[in-house]
C-alpha cells in the first residue's frame, strides 16, 4: 500500500504516462519547474511507480549522448487511477 | 561525455550544473550530472532546432539548469536522513580512533610533515651550537635601543669569550651586515639565506668605521661551547640566545608548563579511573583519545608557533609569546574538557557511546526520584544515568550492568 499521490506528483505520473519520457519534456507538459520535477520524478521512482532507463536509441538519431527517460510501471498505473479518484481534475485530464 | 557534446551545452548552465553538483552526495554525483547535462544538451538541440535563437534557448536552459540546484539538495537531505547507519557507526570507538589517526596523518600531510618544527629541531647554521644573539634589553615602555657601532666594537673588545661578532640590522627585506657576518654564520650567502625566519632580499655589507650604524644586534660565535653558562652570567644585562634553536623560542624551558599541564592532567585522570574500578579497555581508550587529539593540538600549535620569526633583536616576542601560549592552554583544557565528556557518554564495557536517551524522575521530587537521563548501550551490555542535578547535588554517574540475557533484545538494533 503506497502513500497517496499528492497533485504535483500525480501531474507529473500523468505526463509521463502520457508519452512524455524526458525531464525537459514533462516540464514543457506540465509548466512545473525543473526543480519540482526532478526530484518528483526521484521519489515516484524510488516508489516503483515509475522506472527509468538510459535511451541510446534515440541519442545515436540525434547524434547527441544518452538520454534518460521515464515509463510508468503497473503499480504506478494503479496510483494513478486512485490519484484519479482523489483528484477530479487528474481524473479530467487522464480523459 | 565527449568534448564537442559538452561544447554543445551553453556555458552557463554547465557552470551551473558543476557547481550544484558539489551538493550531490559523492556516490551519486557522476551520474547525477551525466542526467543533468545530457538533459541539457538534448533540451537546447530541440529549442535550437525548433527555431528559437541560441540566446533565448541559452537563457532557457539556464532557467532549467537552476532547478539542479533544488534537485541536489533534496538528494542531500535524502542521504542526510538515511545516515542512521553512518551514525551507528561512528559510535564505534576504533573507527573514531582511526578518524582521529587519519586527521593526525592529514595534518602532517598539509604541513609537508611538521616542517616548520622539523627546521627549529635542526640547526639552522653550521656550529650553531657556538653561536649566541647579542641585543641591548628593553628600555623604557618596551622600546627597543638599537645598539651602535661602538656598543658592538665594545662587545668584542671586552668579551673574553667571543670569537667573532658580527653586528646587522634589517631594513625593508635588505639585512645591513658587517664585513665579518658570514664568517660568524661559518657558511657562504646562499640564494634563498633566511635569517632568523626572516626572508632576507638583499645583503649589504657596511663598514662600520667608517660610517656609524645603529645595528639591531650583533650574532656572536662562541670560543668555546662550554663557555656559553660563563657568557650568560657575565652578559647578564643582554638577551644571549642558543642558536641552535633561535627559531623555535616559543618552546624554551619557560613556556612549556601547558605541555606539562596537559600531561599531568592525563595522568591525574588515568589515576581516577583506575581507582574507580574501570576496565582496562575503557582506560586505553580514554588515553589513546585524549594523547591522539592534544597530540593534534600541540602539532598544530608547535608548527605555527616555529614558522613565526623571532624578533630581529633576538629574545621572544612577548605579546606574540603570550597568545600563543594562551592559545595552547585554552585548546587543552577544551579537548581535555570534551574528551572527559565524550568519555562519560561512552559504555564502560565496549566503549561505544550511549544512547536512547530517556528521561527519568521528577524535578519535584529531589529526595527519593531525581530526575536524570538514562542512556543504553547498543550492545545490551547496560544502562547509564547521568544526573541531571550534578552541580547542586555532587550525583556522579551511575553505570548498571545487564544480564546477558537482555542481549538478545539489542541484537537486531543497528539504526540506534
Amino acid at each position: 500500500m503506497h502513500t497517496p499521490l499528492s497533485l504535483t506528483s500525480a501531474i507529473i505520473l500523468l505526463a509521463v504516462e502520457n508519452g512524455r519520457r524526458y525531464g525537459f519534456e514533462i516540464m514543457d507538459a506540465t509548466g512545473l519547474p525543473s526543480g519540482t520535477i526532478y526530484p518528483a520524478l526521484r521519489r515516484l521512482e524510488k516508489a516503483k511507480l515509475i522506472r527509468s532507463d538510459w535511451d541510446s536509441t534515440a541519442s545515436a538519431a540525434s547524434q547527441g549522448p544518452p538520454r534518460k527517460y521515464f515509463r510508468v510501471t503497473p503499480e504506478g498505473r494503479g496510483a494513478l487511477d486512485a490519484a484519479g479518484k482523489r483528484f477530479p481534475a487528474v481524473a479530467q485530464l487522464k480523459g | 561525455m565527449r568534448q564537442e557534446q559538452l561544447c554543445a551545452i551553453p556555458a552557463l548552465s554547465r557552470w551551473l550544473i558543476e557547481a550544484a553538483g558539489l551538493l550531490v552526495p559523492g556516490p551519486f554525483r557522476s551520474e547525477w550530472r551525466r542526467e543533468w547535462l545530457w538533459e541539457i544538451w538534448h533540451g537546447y538541440s530541440t529549442l535550437t532546432r525548433d527555431g528559437a535563437s541560441a540566446a533565448r534557448a541559452s537563457r532557457r536552459m539556464t532557467g532549467f539548469a537552476l532547478g539542479a540546484f533544488v534537485d541536489a539538495g533534496d538528494l542531500r537531505m535524502e542521504a542526510l536522513r538515511t545516515s542512521q547507519d553512518t551514525r551507528s557507526i561512528a559510535r564505534n570507538p576504533f573507527v573514531f580512533i582511526g578518524a582521529l589517526a587519519i586527521a593526525f596523518l592529514a595534518l602532517a600531510g598539509w604541513t609537508g610533515g611538521f616542517r616548520h618544527c622539523r627546521t627549529a629541531l635542526g640547526s639552522l647554521y653550521p656550529d650553531s651550537g657556538q653561536l649566541v644573539l647579542l641585543s641591548r634589553p628593553l628600555g623604557v615602555l618596551g622600546l627597543q635601543t638599537p645598539a651602535n657601532t661602538g656598543q658592538v666594537s665594545t662587545w668584542v673588545e671586552s668579551s673574553t669569550w667571543f670569537g667573532n661578532v658580527a653586528g646587522f640590522v634589517l631594513h625593508d627585506g635588505t639585512l645591513e651586515v658587517t664585513p665579518n657576518f658570514f664568517s660568524v654564520l661559518h657558511m657562504d650567502r646562499s640564494a634563498h639565506f633566511r635569517f632568523l625566519g626572516h626572508s632576507v632580499g638583499a645583503v649589504k655589507f657596511i663598514d662600520p668605521g667608517r660610517s656609524p650604524v645603529a645595528f639591531s644586534g650583533a650574532i656572536a660565535r662562541l670560543k668555546n661551547p662550554a663557555d656559553r653558562q660563563a657568557a650568560e652570567k657575565h652578559w647578564g644585562g643582554f638577551s644571549i640566545y642558543d642558536g641552535a634553536r633561535v627559531n623555535a623560542t616559543f618552546l624554551d624551558e619557560r613556556n612549556r608548563w601547558p605541555l606539562y599541564f596537559a600531561g599531568v592532567s592525563l595522568l591525574f585522570l588515568a589515576a581516577g579511573m583506575l581507582h574507580a574500578r574501570r576496565p582496562p579497555r575503557y582506560l586505553a581508550f580514554f588515553t589513546v583519545k585524549t594523547a591522539l587529539l592534544l597530540g593534534i593540538v600541540a602539532a598544530a600549535w608547535a608548527e605555527v608557533a616555529t614558522a613565526i620569526p623571532i624578533p630581529i633583536t633576538g629574545g621572544v616576542d612577548l605579546g606574540t609569546a603570550a597568545l600563543l601560549v594562551g592559545f595552547l592552554l585554552l585548546s587543552q583544557v577544551f579537548v581535555l574538557r570534551w574528551s572527559l565528556q565524550d568519555q562519560a557518554e561512552r559504555c564502560p564495557v565496549c566503549c561505544r557511546l550511549v544512547s536512547m536517551p530517556v528521561s527519568v524522575g521528577s524535578r519535584s521530587s529531589l529526595i527519593l526520584d531525581r530526575p536524570a537521563v538514562e542512556f543504553l548501550c547498543t550492545r545490551g551490555h547496560g544502562t547509564l544515568r547521568l544526573s541531571d542535578l550534578t552541580a547542586c547535588t555532587g550525583e556522579p554517574s551511575q553505570w548498571t550492568p545487564v544480564d546477558r540475557s537482555w542481549r538478545e533484545v539489542f541484537a537486531r538494533e543497528r539504526t540506534a
